[in-house]
């Protein structure tokens, strides 16, 4: 009979004990994997979404609420800037793509961006084989007043491809807001739920916004004539909130920034700068409190798995006294302890990996919609692995133990006498 | 050195302190025992005597802390503890009276595994000689039972089955009567006599049924073997 054999055959001799311990190791390992993985992805999520412009220019104000409002769909805009500023944006030779975007209404909550097509044709800097925008079901917009919408509006708004809604004036709900009636939004798109802030917007060509505050009234009177008026405009009329920014070269952003804040009324942030800010001000703390967690979770499992198996090997000292008696080596008896420890504690991890991660993936698609964030519940990280190896060390050290006391203690002390 | 001619046990002024039998610290003293090789002894006396404490220092489950044991010409003391462990596996075989199987592994499997550690018998072999002392003992249906599913009658043969499997020189027995009814102890002790006899090993029987003791070639009282003095101030 093989060591292995025996091994595992003890385990299951003792199949509620061997179960109990499971089940205290894979609920260690559970807790490890999703404080850890909830941790990473937060951070991440927060983050990602900073890399996709490498500059944003609005109105003179706080560059985190810049960014904030323009990127995140967070906070309130700095305010507006000339449409001659992102035309001039828009033609710079150093500049790969720039994106207007007009905000000034909601629906529900949920915030129009007047912006232009060319957003939906930008790839996604993570994954350059990606599109930064993908449709679930429909198109994107083409004309004026057609609405492309996020997954999370579309899921708790129940907005559906054709439905038409009104916006609601301002970027958040506020009892007493005015919607604008005559000019009914009508849904073409649905975008793939990406777990970003996208998820949280409508988009709409921007002329539709200019339309809605520069001619209410006589769009009124007249609908028919909108496409005209708007486009005999003239551009110093228009304005923007923000445009968005990609360089063709990233080395480009801090020179670039700097020329755009003393050159024009504008100003331009750095939204990885600004959000790794915010983050090591604000955020950083709250993460180093959930590490700080996770790594409490990480001794805690480690000691309670200890004493757990090391309870399970000290009710074995008859037995490893028995097969002493029987004239087992002590590296035999060492080898099987290790065995039995290894098996119990690796699939406790496993069940606990799978646990862990099992559950970010159910959870996955609400703490998307409360959070923001999208989990990449099957990914781990260093130091998920980290944490993993010590508590398997743990289990060996916890195995060992007692197999090293027995040692110390000759056998008749340990064997059945009655 | 062949093993005729050599005696199978040699114990000389062995002294070993004993903490607490009955709450009460005593020291275990015994001057001179001798087991020939093949013979059959039984060792008697009152409960408490030393008896059971001179079985494991034979096997060298206990260490004296002076004297000499010697097993089969064998010097325990000057083995280490592995090497003690390896050498009682191939050389004795040890019936106890609670038995001592591994309560997860079936009667055939308790074998086995003594078989394992033993490594007397080649290991193709291991499991046809496990099963044909099985059914010797009497247990041909009972290969795949656990301990927990056993008689008390039935564990003791696989216990019996076990201790010389691995054809030990020397088989020591501690009450292995003791928990069983009279007619199965006869039966049970009829057994070790007969395997001790087709292994050609030694037999140091620890047994209070004076009648059984009887049977064998020689009888031994504790009494007048073994001193155990209680530890008072005095030898404190």
């Amino acid at each position: 009979m093989t060591l292995w054999k025996m091994a595992w055959r003890d385990l299951w001799s003792r199949a509620l004990v061997t179960l109990l311990t499971l089940t205290g190791i894979a609920l260690g390992a559970a807790l490890i994997s999703s404080v850890l993985t909830l941790r990473r992805e937060s951070e991440a999520g927060f983050l990602r979404e900073s890399g996709e412009f490498d500059l944003v220019v609005g109105a003179k104000g706080s560059p985190l609420q810049l960014v904030l409002s323009s990127i995140y769909h967070l906070d309130l805009p700095t305010g507006n800037i000339p449409y001659s500023r992102y035309a001039a944006l828009r033609d710079d030779p150093r500049i790969a793509a720039a994106i207007p975007l007009g905000l000034g209404d909601n629906y529900h909550g949920y915030r129009i961006v007047g912006t232009d097509a060319a957003l939906f044709r930008l790839d996604d800097r993570h994954d350059a084989r990606k599109p930064l925008f993908a449709l679930h079901e429909g198109r994107f917009f083409e004309t004026n007043f057609e609405a492309v919408i996020g997954a999370q509006v579309a899921r708790q708004t129940g907005l559906k491809l054709g439905d038409t809604f009104v916006g609601t004036h301002g970027l958040v709900v506020t009892p007493g807001s005015s919607e604008h009636r005559a000019f009914p939004y009508r849904v073409v798109g649905v975008l793939a739920s990406g777990g970003g802030s996208a998820d949280r917007a409508i988009y709409t060509p921007l002329p539709s916004v200019w339309l809605i505050h520069a001619q209410e009234a006589e769009v009124h009177r007249q609908i028919a004539g909108v496409a005209t008026a708007v486009g005999a405009s003239a551009a110093s009329d228009l304005e923007v909130t923000a445009v968005l920014l990609r360089l063709k070269a990233v080395g480009l952003r801090l020179w670039l920034a700097q020329e755009i804040q003393k050159r024009t009324e504008s100003m331009a942030a750095i939204p990885v700068n600004e959000m790794l800010r915010l983050y090591r001000q604000v955020l950083g703390p709250m993460q180093r409190l959930l590490l700080a967690v996770a790594a409490l979770v990480v001794v805690v499992s480690s000691l309670s798995m200890t004493a757990t198996l090391y309870q399970a090997a000290e009710r074995r000292r008859r037995d490893l006294a028995v097969l002493r008696a029987l004239g087992a080596h002590p590296r035999e008896i060492f080898v099987l302890v290790v065995l039995e420890a290894l098996l119990l504690t690796l699939l406790g991890l496993a069940v606990g990996w799978l646990l862990g991660h099992g559950g970010l993936a159910l959870a996955g698609p609400s703490v998307r919609d409360s959070l923001g964030v999208q989990l990449a519940p099957w990914t781990t990280d260093r130091l998920e692995g980290i944490a993993f190896g010590a508590v398997a060390l743990g289990g060996l050290l916890a195995g060992l133990l007692p197999a090293a006391l027995s040692y110390r203690r000759e056998p008749a002390n340990d064997l059945s006498s009655t | 050195m062949s093993a005729a001619g050599v005696a199978a046990i040699d114990m000389q002024d062995c002294r070993l302190h004993l903490g607490g039998i009955g709450g009460e610290a005593v020291i275990f003293e015994l001057a001179r025992f001798r087991v020939e090789a093949g013979e059959e002894v039984a060792l008697t006396g009152p409960s408490g005597c030393g008896k059971s404490t001179l079985l494991n220092l034979v096997a060298g489950l206990r260490r004296p802390d002076a004297g000499t044991i010697a097993v089969q010409g064998v010097e325990l003391g000057a083995l280490t503890s592995s090497q003690l462990d390896v050498f009682r596996g191939r050389t004795l075989g040890f019936v106890f009276q609670s038995f001592n199987l591994l309560d997860g592994f079936s009667a055939l499997e308790n074998v086995l595994i003594g078989m394992r550690f033993g490594r007397a018998c080649p290991h193709g072999a291991r499991a046809a000689r496990a099963m044909a002392l099985l059914e010797r003992v009497g247990l041909k249906h009972r290969l795949h039972a656990r301990p927990g599913r056993l008689s008390v009658g039935e564990r003791q043969r696989v216990a019996i089955a076990r201790a010389i499997a691995n054809r030990p020189a020397l088989l020591l027995a501690d009450e292995p009567t003791g928990s069983l009814d009279p007619a199965t102890a006869a039966d049970v002790f009829k057994l070790i006599r007969a395997v001790c006899r087709e292994e050609t090993c030694a037999l140091l029987l620890v047994t209070h049924a004076l009648d059984l003791a009887a049977q064998l070639s020689r009888q031994v009282d504790c009494r007048g073997l073994i001193r155990s003095i209680p530890l008072t101030e005095e030898h404190a």
